[in-house]
């Protein structure tokens, strides 16, 4: 990574009363795979078209090398989309709409030709030169708006859900494929998606996106393991929140006071003792004992296996819920037994703490 | 039950079929039939075979008409055009709230006979009519203008009669449209103009050429419209067509005229769809 490429300074949108961002500031490293994610309407394709030229901010500006481009319209710009109805143009040829870009620009015909040809061999699709738009699966389809997008060489690839409408299985493949070319072309790729997955598969840094705000910046290691919001906890990691109060810190744990139990949770920055505490612990590293002294009491609820791994809903004493999953059966649990909930120290991660998401 | 189901089929469009034989496709080849027949007395028809009527139509008097005919129908749909494809374009661009409203205005001037609005007409285009009285008024003119049975009033009246059927074809090929489209086009170096011409008006091509096929036929038969807006001065085929049925009474005559004038209208069309190599014309073939 070399430099910064994209720069978004307090971007500020509204469409009529909604302000759908409020207040973007974040910045783009060349060569970086960087994904938003977020739930729908959080504001991550309005981000997206604002960074493309496609609408435009109320206020703040976009930096492209350090050039402010705020007002610049899409196509004097050096980026391009994959959209996420991939927007092939139905009365164009896979090789037309490739070769689009090019054709605009001017090119002579023999150089558009060779490097429509390198763009097909580059997503795999030889020989469909000649189909058009309705005559291809969504995965070709997919390849082809991608090499539309590429051919222009950009220097940001932007990527709006473009996996969204393909099966699962075609989905990891295309993962695993964008992932390739992007390494192979060392474009910037800013991509947008609603699933964590995807996002923790391919990306370099993950900014997860919550109501038009920035809610945590990191690797996809720090978005996982030590998010910072219970947003984010829940959002990235399906976790639980169990609130609590602080009763001692520790130089790498900390003891959590939680219905008259004490627990020991990853010790954070700027803990005080006596204050309350939220933990987010994930429902793979919740585990459920039908013995021992130790843990949270609970009560199962719920028990049902799904995709080889068995989901327990628990209710405390609080009458907080939360939910364990493992792999495998397990016959000795059944609804109404009472349990006790436990997991490790660094399992157990404070979220919410009083430094808020950096913006 | 699959028999059950095609023959349950077959009954309701037994209809259209009797209807189209009855109505179309008889006429028609009684009407070609008549062309090669000789007038007798009175509207009689001797049906004895000739190519006389054919032979006819090569004569000044009635090429003439067929060449007006062509020229205010080029004319009229020209301006149709012009006129009609950024009216459709825009509309398709609205809100569905403000879509309904246009189309209800589109559709309002058709619960009044054709006829009776061309009357109208001549209140606005007279000397002393409305159009020459506010321009007068506001200090644009100081003689009235002659327009009222003139050429140009001719070409008022076709446009007016004949804009809604573009603006609607055109509309609805522009309503079908992906707009991210053109987003896709911008995004991808295209200036608004460039994206225009290379998606949105290929695309909404086929609508266009509907509308033009649309307005260009009825202009080359609305004869009514110049026989009332256009005074005496310009004579259509329609109209040759009309007369010779009427006080001429010689109807092999007319039938040929009106062969002549759909096979040159068919080529026409012909012609359109090799240009343009559009295949769909939004339903029409």
């Amino acid at each position: 990574m070399s430099g910064e490429l994209l720069e978004l300074k307090n971007i500020k949108k509204n469409f009529g009363e909604t302000d759908v961002l409020k207040g973007i500031t974040l910045s783009i490293q060349k060569g970086e795979f960087l994904t938003f994610l977020g739930a729908s309407g959080c504001g991550k394709t309005t981000t997206l078209r604002i960074i493309a030229g496609l609408e435009a901010p109320e206020e703040g500006q976009v930096l492209l090398e350090g050039k402010d481009v705020t007002d610049l319209p899409p196509n004097r710009r050096d980026i391009n989309t994959v959209f996420q109805n991939y927007a092939l143009f139905p009365h164009m040829n896979v090789e037309a709409n490739i070769g689009y870009g090019l054709r605009i620009k001017k090119r002579p015909k023999a150089e558009i030709r060779g490097r429509v040809k390198n763009m097909l061999e580059l997503v795999q699709l030889e020989g469909y030169e000649k189909r058009m738009p309705a005559e291809l699966s969504g995965g070709q389809k997919q390849r082809v708006a991608i090499a539309r997008a590429l051919i222009n060489s950009p220097k940001l690839l932007l990527l709006d859900e473009p996996l969204g409408a393909l099966d699962l299985k075609l989905r990891r493949t295309m993962q695993t494929e964008l992932k390739r070319l992007q390494k192979k072309l060392g474009i910037t790729f800013l991509y947008i998606t609603h699933d964590q997955e995807e996002a923790i598969n391919m990306s370099d840094r993950i900014v997860v996106m919550r109501e038009g705000m920035l809610e945590q910046i990191g690797t996809p290691d720090e978005i996982y393991n030590h998010p910072k919001t219970a947003y984010v906890a829940d959002f990235v990691g399906n976790a639980n929140i169990i609130e609590g109060v602080v009763e001692e810190i520790g130089e790498e744990k900390i003891r959590v006071q939680i219905q008259g139990q004490r627990m020991e949770a990853e010790a954070a920055e700027g803990m005080k003792a006596g204050e309350k505490v939220k933990l987010a612990v994930r429902r793979e590293n919740l585990q459920v004992c039908t013995e021992g002294e130790n843990g949270l009491e609970a009560v199962v609820t719920d028990k049902s296996f799904q995709g080889g791994q068995l989901h327990v809903a628990l209710q405390l004493k609080t009458g907080e819920e939360l939910v364990a999953s493992r792999y495998g059966m397990d016959a000795r649990i059944v609804p109404g037994q009472k349990v006790r909930a436990v997991w490790k120290p660094e399992h157990a991660v404070p979220v919410d703490g009083k430094q808020e998401a950096e913006a | 039950m699959k028999k059950k189901k095609s023959f349950g089929l077959f009954l309701t469009v037994l209809p259209l079929y009797f209807f189209t034989l009855c109505f179309v496709l008889g006429p028609l080849l009684y009407m070609i039939a008549l062309s090669f027949a000789t007038r007798g007395d009175g509207s009689s028809v001797v049906w004895n075979f000739t190519l006389d009527n054919y032979r006819k139509i090569g004569e000044p008097v009635y090429l003439q008409s067929f060449v007006q005919s062509f020229q205010l129908a080029f004319t009229s749909t020209g301006l149709i055009i012009l006129l009609g494809y950024p009216f459709g374009y825009y509309m398709a661009k609205l809100s569905p709230k403000w879509k309904k409203r246009m189309m209800l205005l589109i559709m309002v001037p058709f619960w009044t006979s054709s006829l009776i609005r061309m009357y109208g007409w001549i209140i606005i285009l007279q000397a002393k009519g409305v159009l020459n009285g506010i321009l007068m008024k506001l200090g644009i003119l100081e003689e009235p203008l002659k327009i009222l049975y003139s050429y140009p009033a001719v070409v008022i009246g076709m446009i007016y009669a004949l804009l809604p059927f573009l603006v609607l074809a055109v509309y609805s090929s522009a309503e079908k449209m992906d707009w991210s489209l053109l987003e896709a086009a911008r995004d991808l170096g295209a200036n608004g103009i460039q994206a225009f011409f290379t998606v949105t008006f290929k695309l909404t091509l086929p609508g266009l050429l509907t509308g033009i096929i649309l307005t260009f036929i009825p202009s080359m038969g609305l004869f009514f419209i110049a026989d009332i807006l256009g005074g005496n001065k310009i004579v259509l085929v329609g109209s040759v067509i009309q007369d010779q049925l009427t006080r001429g009474s010689n109807w092999p005559f007319a039938a040929a005229l009106a062969v002549v004038l759909m096979v040159l209208t068919s080529l026409m069309i012909l012609v359109y769809r090799k240009v343009t190599h559009v295949k769909d014309l939004e339903g029409l073939f």
